[in-house]
């Protein structure tokens, strides 16, 4: 219990220098108030964040917390699905892995507003698009790490497998995958926070459509609701908390048992 | 007596040239117990992999007549797989109908004395019981050829001793045969009828040392003049070698 004190002792301290520095800020900028309502017009002091939540405001943004939730999760099980796959498909060839990893690597330093244009004439600035900017930002990690897992099994284990006359199926189920499980669940982990930054980026570049979190941060920032705007960030560091912490879960049912890096 | 694998004058070049084996012959017959000894590098492995299948010769021949179960170094075990499981591997993949898996993993089990350690994983065992879990898994597929790397290199002297001497007692009711490499003179002394030296650059068979022991070998063994005198035998021709 003492221990457990002491350890979260750092965090909070971290935290009450953050609201420190908010309040700060947030009293020392110029301006801030507007000198008729009183309302924050720039950033709004902690305990004042929640003022408009409320109404309408609360309305729109939960139906953009659901649209970007689901942009997110529909993004994440294809980046996670394809990206398992692609991984596989790499870690059984030299050639394969040769021939697709560049294509990966270009497609991970492609900055996404360079293709959005592309993807609005090609395919409409809709869901599918949303998706797509998602499944691009957040599938190298679990490529990688799908690759890595499997590239890291001791070789003596294969000899073992191969000794036995398996075929490539039997061994990709009972050795590769449930060996490589810890680093996929890596991946997904990191995977998951890119997802909600790749929904939510999307959002923002294709004005059309329905209206996500990025979309309303930037409703909220032209119409100057300073508070609400405030509000869906921190919906959105939610959204990508959740995921984060969701796949650490998983991780624990699935691989905890076994795994050092768990149980330690 | 029947043969278990003969190689004929096998010689193997790697792909980046290093020639591990060059004109090498041998051959392990039924209820035998040969040690291949040799200073690190000379090929012992590859050897050992020849004989497995799991690489080819660049030229001669390995004729192989008998199931074949190998023994590596590290355990390898299956970290989310309980013992049994681990032990129960090999039969599984061989496809071999559950009820008799299950009949001779206990067996396996009991052999090597794990069976209160059944359900543990292999994070929860010191490491001469996972040796101890290698060696099950391989016994479980009772097969006609074993074949040792160095499977106690890693542990302290006093649990490798014991270990030998359980691995004998096993071997000596199963008829056989085993082809084991180790460092230790007196581990190869203590286990085989029959102690190959290789010598290095390339590996080839420098010497073969036949045991005169009778097959009934004690602990005590290892402390009679006659077992310090042939390890002491086998050791300056290793040096020899050393020296070339
Ligand atoms: N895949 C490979 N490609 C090229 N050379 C190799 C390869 N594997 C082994 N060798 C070389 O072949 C020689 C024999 O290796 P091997 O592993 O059989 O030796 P060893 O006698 O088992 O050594 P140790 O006692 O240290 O285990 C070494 O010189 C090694 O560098
Ligand atoms: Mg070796």
């Amino acid at each position: 219990m003492k221990r457990r004190l002491s350890r979260a002792l750092g965090p909070i301290i971290v935290f009450g220098l953050f609201i420190g520095c908010w309040y700060w800020v947030a009293y020392s900028l110029h301006n801030n108030f507007s000198p008729a309502s009183g309302k924050p017009m720039i950033i709004p002091p902690p305990h004042r964040l929640f003022e408009d939540f409320h109404g309408a405001v609360r309305e729109r943004i939960f139906t953009a917390l659901l649209i970007s939730t689901r942009t997110a999760i529909t993004g994440l099980a294809i980046s996670a699905l394809v990206g398992v796959i692609l991984g596989i498909v790499m870690s059984q060839a030299k050639w394969i892995e040769r021939s697709l990893w560049p294509h990966l690597i270009a497609l991970q330093v492609t900055p996404i507003i360079a293709i959005v244009p592309l993807m609005v004439r090609l395919i409409g600035a809709n869901f599918t698009a949303r998706v797509l900017v998602t499944v691009i930002i957040s599938i190298f990690p679990i490529v990688s790490n799908t690759l890595f897992g499997i590239q890291s099994i001791h070789p003596s284990l294969h000899d073992l497998f191969r000794l036995q006359n398996c075929s490539r199926w039997v061994t990709l189920r009972k050795l590769q995958l449930p060996a490589a499980s810890p680093s996929i669940f890596t991946g997904l982990r990191v995977s998951a926070g890119l997802a909600v930054i790749g929904a939510i980026v999307g959002d923002f570049f294709f004005t059309k459509g329905d209206p996500g979190l990025g979309q309303l941060i930037t409703f909220f920032f032209l119409n100057n609701l300073s508070g609400p705007m405030f509000i869906t960030a921190l919906f959105a560091t939610g959204l990508g908390l959740m995921l984060f912490l969701g796949f650490g879960a998983l991780n624990r049912i699935v691989i905890g048992r076994w795994h050092e890096s768990v149980t330690r | 007596m029947t043969q278990l694998i003969k190689i004929n004058n096998a010689s193997l070049q790697f792909a980046d040239g290093t020639v591990a084996i060059s004109d090498t012959s041998l051959q392990v017959e039924q209820g035998e117990f040969v040690a291949i000894v040799g200073p690190s590098g000379c090929g012992k492995s590859t050897l050992l992999r020849l004989a497995s299948g799991l690489i080819s010769p660049t030229s001669g021949t390995v004729e192989r007549s008998a199931s074949v179960q190998y023994v590596f170094q590290d355990s390898t075990l299956l970290p989310w797989r309980t013992v049994k499981k681990n032990v129960a591997l090999n039969l599984e993949l061989q496809k071999i109908d559950p009820a008799e898996i299950e009949r001779r993993t206990n067996s396996a089990i009991d052999l090597v004395g794990l069976s209160d350690s059944a359900n543990k994983l292999p994070r929860q065992l010191s490491g001469g019981m996972k040796m101890r879990v290698s060696l099950a898994r391989s016994l479980a597929c009772e097969p006609q050829l074993f074949l040792f790397d160095e499977p106690f290199a890693a542990l302290d002297e006093f649990t490798r001793e014991r270990l030998n001497l359980e691995l004998r007692t096993i071997l000596q009711t199963h008829n056989s045969g085993s082809l084991f490499v180790t460092h230790s003179i007196a581990e190869a002394v203590f286990l085989s009828h029959r102690v190959l030296i290789m010598s290095p650059r390339p590996g080839t068979i420098a010497r073969s040392v036949d045991i005169p022991f009778s097959t009934d070998r004690s602990q005590e063994l290892r402390y009679s003049a006659e077992f310090a005198e042939i390890c002491g035998d086998i050791a300056s021709s290793l040096r020899g070698m050393a020296h070339r």
